[in-house]
């Protein structure tokens, strides 16, 4: 169609079209890389934590009183809970994972040499009784659970327990240390100071304790049950949609069985793992956030200058009618119009979105943009350019031919 | 004139109401986002204790493995905590004003009244010089004597919370109160005290709440009180017992001194590097020229505790400020055009160019002003938005600094919007648009 | 009063020269009413735009009330507009979101008066135009006649030396077109000087003296006996 006077016309009245070329330009650039970041940082948020972390549930306990006796209370509490109506199992574990508190240190395939031996792989560590796997809900590659003889107890006042008996270790852990497939169900491994542990079992896969750590997979159980310190943890599997009332009845339970000590944070799996993503997760709302107003935005700027065009050109419009447009034709100049401009703020846009993407690069060490995320803001542009100016352009298109013979 | 253009904006707005509002609202939503990610970086890049920035030092000693470096990626920093024999060997030094090494623990409150059950709190330990050096505010009493530093006291320093909590707020200076089992005498209550971020202790959260309890870190041993902070270590070394754990290398006590003059500030560099020297002499791993005395200013920026998300999004937001900018220049062009007639006419009355001109600008000027109000208002609500999605401790609220920079943004960013179509506009010719209306 | 020598004004496109006024002369006494009529594009419109100081020329000199403004920049021609000079329009040009008061205001703010003188010259202008009661009305309140004369008092109550109308009557019904004359001969008879564009012939036999434009130059100049006996003739009714 007649794109040649559409380009004169935006030649001579320059301002508008340009400004709008600019803001879809910047929109452009800024929704690709806004919707990149945000893919992987729900990529990251949405990997498989190898646990029932939706049913979960977990307590602490920490003792205070002058005759409390850790171990015992161990016991009894995992007891009353295996026992509470709604909870399909319950067990001990130092630390709650994916929370950002935990332990790590490095275990190595073979006894160490020397201070600092670089085959030392590190690990999150947790020591787990016999219910443990069930509980959490993990899956084992190769090799079996601690059986309940195999948990050493650990009653003395110490502030790091020694290495257990037996540990079941992650298969990224196994990877790691030993070399990726090799079978580890039945060898020893070493701490860094010589200690040893027989390996019984090989996790599928489970996250540990950092979420943005790169060791994040590399995990190892301890079967063992320390009393060395009054705070200790209980992780329990419950029906699904028993949470909520549990919660409560959890933290009732426990203080009825023992008040010399305090129960404390008994709260649900996916709350500690919210919080260890909240930086992630307020990223991805913040950037969707201004993206949709950006967007926004600049629709409503498409809007407003293309009704200012509308309403300047009005004689001119009525005269093209007069002179034998359709309808339909003025429709089409504007949206071809429009279709244009938004082309040249794509052109630039896609320039600027790879500038950006390399700038933040340099900045703050961001990967650099996936070409593949830009056709598809490319493609909503288009259509939102397009959408944006139907309205003023449907009010053209029903300008009257008479209005050539009027003065304005 | 002044009041003359602004009734002339009034009546502008009040005719063009549509225009007008999609104005203020780009200029609003572009300032609310724009100030609400300021304010986060605002909040995150203060520093709580600028007033004594020059004195105050926090303190690093490289005792840290041989091998590698504590931070990969900047070998020459120390760590950024002490080992429990480092931090008894600084105490020692009577060089600095005030010098505190300090840590957190836990405990259980055990109030007597038996309505309220025992709850668990994180605690400092630290010495007497804390209080003193980090002007920390008093509600009652005040820190405990010099005594309690050397010799076992049973002497505690409240929160406010923690006060509220166990004597409903009142003066409780001089009573009893049970932590862990253990009776102590309270000889102070704080005031409200939440330095943001937190900058004497930035593990675990840069901006999580203040501790419920001070004790004299001299009971630390006696006690044998729980450390709740980060621990790190890197010796293959027997930890098996609290002794073994104290004489360790792992690394989990932070530290502060305060010096008040250059003679002071030299005398305590060569202090930290004979130190060292003397260290790597007994045969321990000690790196003589990587001690560190860090400003809280410069502390903050070592732990990088603006992270780069919110850097990122003030970045993005400034652009999406100026996106709405742009738009508004496209609304403004539209709507001064429009008036093109009435320009004319003005201007064959006798208004010259710059009348025109400043009539224009105060437009803007009163368009950004409210846009801005009504920006404030948004950013008020992003950040509510935000304290919730970053779990914030206390307020996070616009100061007034950050309100005048709000209003500056808005009426310079509208007025700068408004400056190339005032321009267009007073270059109307009178006599272009008088002939027909 | 007014003294044109020579004027010449060309409009310039990318494609077109015309020249609107060529060597033009004109002369006007202090208290005349000079009508300058001509067909459409003759140039007139273009000698009032350049006598009211909207437009520049090219060539020429130009005194009015004694002084040269050949060659002033904008601001000296916006000054002695808003000070010397009234503009009447054909299309009347109020401003529409302002009210009469305001509009009235208009001239006498960029003038930089105190708020009393204004109000008494605005009330003063309003009176004489028969206005005064509808001081808080805007424009499209009011009748084409009326909205004329509140033209007429914005371009009075600066106390001008000269007032330029353009096609004064061109919008209006014959009723109000009279209405609008004789008010300008009120005005005219108290001392201000009146130049008035205009292609009515019975409009322009009213004025003293008629002025003819043809091709961008003054053709004829003639002394109307008749146009003052008629207006006698109209003040005697």
């Amino acid at each position: 169609m007649e794109i040649r006077p559409i380009f004169s016309a935006m030649l001579r009245n320059k301002t508008g079209p340009v400004l709008i070329a600019v803001q879809i330009a910047i929109t452009l650039a800024i929704v690709a890389n806004a919707a990149f970041i945000i893919e992987q940082r729900a990529e990251k948020m949405n990997r498989p934590t190898g646990m029932d972390h939706e049913n979960l549930i977990f307590a602490r306990s920490y003792g205070f009183g002058a005759n409390h006796d850790t171990m015992a209370t161990i016991r009894e509490d995992i007891d009353a809970l295996n026992a509470m109506p709604g909870v399909r199992s319950a067990a001990y574990i130092t630390n709650i994972p994916l929370s950002g508190s935990g332990s790590n240190s490095g275990f190595l395939a073979h006894p160490p040499e020397g201070e600092n031996d670089p085959d030392s792989a590190n690990a999150n560590y947790y020591s787990a009784d016999h219910r443990l796997m069930e509980t959490l809900g993990l899956k084992l590659a190769a090799g079996r659970w601690f059986n309940p003889e195999e948990i050493d107890y650990n009653p003395d006042d110490k502030a790091f327990g020694a290495l257990p008996q037996a540990v079941v270790v992650t298969r990224a852990w196994a990877d790691a240390a030993f070399g990726e497939g090799v079978p580890v169900v039945g060898k020893l491994m070493y701490d860094s100071i010589g200690e040893s542990s027989r390996i019984i079992g090989v996790i599928e896969h489970m996250q540990g304790a950092w979420v943005s750590w790169d060791g994040l997979n590399q995990v190892i159980m301890m079967g063992s049950i320390s009393a060395a310190h009054p705070l200790v943890t209980y992780a329990i599997n419950v029906e699904p949609g028993q949470k909520d009332r549990l919660i409560a009845e959890i933290e009732a339970k426990l203080q009825e069985i023992n008040r010399d000590r305090v129960v404390t944070e008994v709260r649900a799996h996916t709350d500690y793992i919210a919080d260890s993503y909240a930086n992630d997760s307020a990223m991805i709302q913040m950037l969707t956030a201004v993206s949709v107003l950006l967007v926004a935005v600049t629709a409503l700027g498409i809007v407003g200058l293309a009704a200012f065009n509308v309403n300047q050109r009005k004689k001119q419009i009525g005269t093209r009618r007069a002179l034998g447009a359709r309808r339909i034709d003025i429709l089409r100049h504007f949206l071809l119009e429009s279709l244009v401009i938004a082309g040249i703020g794509i052109g630039f846009g896609i320039v600027l979105a790879f500038a950006m993407s390399w700038w933040l690069g340099v900045q703050f060490n961001l990967p650099q943009l996936d070409w593949r995320f830009v056709p598809p803001v490319i493609l909503g542009v288009l259509v939102i350019s397009q959408l944006a100016v139907l309205g003023p352009a449907r009010r053209a298109s029903g300008i009257s031919p008479a209005l050539a013979t009027r003065s304005v | 004139m002044i009041s003359y253009y602004i009734k002339l904006a009034a009546l502008s707005i009040k005719r063009n109401p549509v225009l007008s509002t999609l104005m203020m609202m780009a200029i609003a939503v572009g300032i609310g986002a724009f100030m609400t990610m300021l304010t986060v970086h605002h909040m995150m890049s203060s520093n709580p204790i600028w007033w004594r920035n020059d004195v105050l030092y926090n303190v690093g000693v490289d005792t840290w493995n041989p091998n590698e470096p504590y931070y990969e990626d900047r070998p020459e920093l120390p760590p950024e905590q002490l080992t429990y024999r480092d931090a008894k060997a600084l105490q020692a030094s009577d060089i600095p004003t005030y010098k505190s090494y300090m840590f957190k623990t836990a405990g259980v409150i055990q109030p007597e009244n038996e309505e309220v059950a025992p709850f668990i709190e994180i605690g400092r330990m630290a010495f007497n010089d804390f209080f003193a050096m980090f002007d920390v505010p008093f509600q009652y009493g005040g820190a405990w004597g010099d005594s309690a530093d050397t010799r076992d006291e049973f002497v505690v320093v409240l929160s406010q919370e923690t006060n509220d909590k166990v004597f409903g707020g009142e003066n409780s200076v001089g009573k009893r109160i049970t932590i862990d089992n253990r009776e102590f005498t309270v000889t102070g209550v704080l005031k409200e005290w939440r330095p943001t971020p937190k900058f004497y202790d930035l593990n675990n959260g840069a901006f999580g709440p203040t501790e419920a309890f001070y004790m004299p870190a001299q009971l630390y041993e006696t006690v044998q009180a729980q450390r709740v902070g980060n621990t790190n270590c890197w010796k293959p070394e027997d930890l098996d017992s609290f002794e073994a754990f104290n004489n360790s290398e792992c690394t989990w006590i932070q530290y502060w001194v305060q010096l008040d003059t250059k003679d002071q500030r030299e005398r305590y560099a060569d202090f930290l590097h004979a130190y060292l020297q003397e260290q790597a002499q007994l045969g321990r791993s000690a790196r003589p020229d990587q001690y560190l005395m860090a400003t809280p200013e410069e502390w903050l920026e070592i732990n990088e505790v603006v992270g780069d998300d919110n850097r990122v999004l003030v970045g993005l937001s400034a652009l999406f400020l100026i996106v709405c900018l742009l738009n508004t220049v496209g609304l403004l062009l539209a709507k001064f055009l429009g008036r093109a007639g009435d320009i004319s006419v003005r201007r064959a009355l006798g208004a010259s160019k710059l009348d025109i001109f400043r009539q224009q600008l105060v437009e803007c000027g009163f368009i950004g002003l409210i846009g801005g109000v009504i920006g404030i208002g948004l950013s008020g609500f992003g950040l509510l938005a935000v304290k919730k999605m970053y779990q914030f401790d206390g307020s996070v609220m616009m100061d007034g600094e950050m309100i005048a920079v709000a209003f500056l943004t808005a009426i310079i960013a509208s007025i700068a919007a408004g400056l190339w179509p005032a321009w267009q506009i007073c270059r109307v010719p009178p006599a272009g648009y008088l002939k027909t209306q | 009063m007014l003294n044109m020598q020579n004027i010449s004004k060309v409009y310039r496109t990318d494609l077109v020269q015309t020249h609107a006024l060529r060597d033009f002369n004109l002369s006007v006494k202090e208290g005349e009413f000079v009508a300058v009529t001509g067909p459409s594009g003759s140039g007139k419109t273009t000698f009032l735009n350049i006598a009211g100081m909207l437009e520049s020329f090219e060539s020429g000199t130009y005194l009015l009330d004694g002084e040269d403004v050949s060659g002033l920049g904008d601001d000296a021609r916006s000054k002695i507009r808003n000070e010397k000079l009234g503009f009447i329009f054909q299309g009347f040009n109020l401003i529409p979101d302002l009210n009469l008061w305001d509009n009235v205001d208009v001239p006498l703010r960029y003038r930089g008066f105190k708020a009393d003188e204004r109000a008494r010259r605005i009330t003063e202008a309003l009176e004489m135009v028969g206005l005064g009661s509808r001081a808080k009305h805007v424009p499209a309140q009011l009748s084409g006649g009326q909205q004329q004369r509140v033209a007429i008092a914005r371009a009075l109550a600066g106390s001008p030396r000269i007032i330029l109308a353009d096609e004064p009557t061109g919008n209006l019904d014959s009723l109000m077109a009279r209405q609008v004359l004789e008010l300008l001969e009120n005005i005219n008879e108290k001392g201000t000087t009146i130049i008035m564009v205009t292609h009515d012939p019975e409009l322009a036999r009213r004025a003293h003296r008629n002025v003819h434009v043809m091709d961008g130059q003054v053709t004829d100049f003639t002394e109307f006996e008749q146009a003052v006996k008629s207006r006698e003739h109209v003040a005697h009714k």
